[in-house]
């Protein structure tokens, strides 16, 4: 089933075909507020929220546009928010993060992921207007007008903002220039 | 006599708080939307005019009044909007979480169903000063 | 890469003014290029550029490797240990619709004195010419409704939906979705016969 159609059986009130929904964009979306949070517990009470909130205002979804930009719409906004309330003591997981990515991917060499690393260090040092454009674009594949969308601003901002971002993202990974084969 | 009295003062009364329980509160932005460069938007409005900037070219847009009022099953609201405009706003019905209102302007005559507490109706057009004004209707 | 080097590629610094200023806008394109994102016409125009521009051409390369670089680091497969968020999305919408619709008001007003959107004069051009050509349209076909006749929409489940509109007889109304598609603002524009 599209996921239009499961859209309209929700609305009327049908509570399995939302469940399918979920189930269906709850591993992007949970990557996504991952990506932008850096914690996994925030990036699941933003995740859920998300889908809650999309519930509750699914009378105002459209249908013209597709669920899931509506729903990264919902979902960014609310990760911005977090990110923005944020202390900058809430812990990160990135050590465990570097025993997943071994574990999954046994073949990689040590400096694969010392470059990993360093390029989600960079990312997570933009900050989160510029963040989010990166994510959306490079992680996601969204198109400029998808992202702007997401966002809910023009264009153009969404072009500039990449243009920043991947300036300072140059600057920070500047040394992987050279020696990249 | 007395608990007589009463009870025909209840009576009477019973209608009018009814009515009053199908009283919807009714707010009215009017907003000015001009092309001036300075680009200026004033910050109450500031959610309404990001979507409205999408579509229109006005760069300028300022709230100049805000309305409030009420109707009822058989009491509509008339108000006047800067320029001497009349406006009212009658109850056709009520149901649950909607309401539908007929609005009735010099211009236009329009019936429209509103979620209560949520969205408004925004009727726009006639000239004003510089530029035009929008009227953003909406329920409570 | 030494600051001087990539300061110029990123400047894209040609001779005299007007060149500065072209290759800084050409600067901006080349993302959209190497996005994908850009028309046809601007397409030839920026490779046409290339040709003739070292410096560019070095950004441009330069932005491939930065954009193989993002997906090979973003290419983590994160996605493997997601939870399983149903149950609790259930709780919450359980629990009723959230209180922090107030707030979350507050700070859109806020951001939005912050914020100025600005509509680039092509921009606001396009948009003008557009609300002009469909006034234009609406005059020329006969699918404005006629004075004294009402016009009745087909409502749907979104919160604002125009039932029935009956311009006065010297006046045409058409009724508007803004372009923000999934929860547009419905707008009802009224237009003296006389006034365009």
């Amino acid at each position: 089933m599209e996921d239009h159609q499961l859209v309209e059986r929700s609305r009327a009130g049908d509570v399995a075909a939302f469940e399918e929904l979920v189930k269906r964009h709850q591993g992007r979306a949970y990557a996504i507020a991952y990506r932008m949070l850096r914690n996994r517990e925030d990036a699941q009470e933003v995740a859920q929220e998300a889908f809650a909130r999309a519930y509750f205002r699914l009378a105002e979804f459209r249908g013209t546009a597709q669920f899931k930009t509506w729903l990264y719409r919902i979902l960014v906004n609310l990760a911005t928010d977090q990110l923005r309330r944020r202390r900058p003591e809430v812990p990160e997981e990135d050590a465990v993060l570097k025993q997943v990515s071994i574990g999954e991917n046994p073949g990689e060499n040590v400096e694969r992921q010392e470059l990993r690393q360093s390029i989600t260090n960079a990312i997570e040092a933009l900050p989160p207007d510029l963040k989010t454009v990166v994510l959306l674009r490079e992680f996601e594949g969204l198109s400029y007008a998808e992202i702007a969308r997401v966002i809910r601003r023009p264009v153009g901002t969404v072009m500039s903002r990449l243009f920043h971002a991947r300036r300072r993202l140059q600057a920070s990974l500047g040394v992987y220039w050279e020696g990249e084969s | 006599m007395k608990p007589l009295l009463l009870t025909i003062g209840l009576f009477l009364l019973l209608p009018i708080s009814l009515a009053y329980a199908q009283a919807v509160p009714i707010e009215v932005q009017v907003i000015q939307a001009s092309r001036e460069p300075s680009g200026a938007v004033d910050p109450a409005i500031g959610q309404l005019v990001r979507e409205l900037q999408r579509d229109f070219a006005y760069t300028n847009y300022r709230l100049l009044e805000v309305h409030k009022g009420q109707v009822s099953p058989q009491s509509p609201w008339r108000t006047v909007i800067a320029g001497g405009r009349d406006l009212s706003v009658a109850l056709v019905k009520v149901d649950g979480g909607r309401v539908e209102l007929h609005i009735t302007t010099p211009r236009v005559n329009t019936r429209v169903s509103l979620t209560r507490g949520g969205r408004p109706i925004l009727l726009g057009g006639p000239p004003h000063g510089s530029g035009v004004l929008i009227m953003a209707i909406s329920a409570r | 890469m030494p600051d001087a080097v990539s300061r110029q590629a990123w400047e894209c610094i040609g001779k005299g003014k007007a060149n500065v200023i072209r290759h800084r806008r050409y600067q901006h394109s080349l993302n959209a290029y190497v996005d994908g994102e850009l028309g046809p016409s601007e397409r030839q125009r920026l490779e046409a550029h290339l040709v003739g521009c070292g410096e560019c051409r070095i950004q441009l390369e330069r932005l491939k490797e930065l954009q193989g670089l993002l997906r090979q680091g973003l290419k983590n497969p994160i996605a493997e240990v997601a939870p399983v968020l149903w149950p609790g999305v259930r709780a919450r919408i359980e629990d009723g619709r959230p209180a922090g619709q107030l707030t979350a008001w507050i700070r859109q007003i806020w951001e939005a004195t912050w914020e100025r959107p600005r509509l680039s004069l092509a921009g606001a051009t396009v948009i003008s010419v557009l609300l002009l050509t469909t006034v234009y349209l609406l005059w020329e076909t006969p699918v404005g409704p006629p004075p004294g006749k009402t016009v009745a929409l087909k409502p749907g489940p979104a919160q604002v939906v125009v039932e029935a509109v009956e311009p006065e007889p010297d006046f045409g109304a058409m009724v508007l979705t803004t372009s923000d598609e999934d929860e547009g603002l419905q707008v009802i524009w009224v237009v003296a016969r006389g006034e365009m």
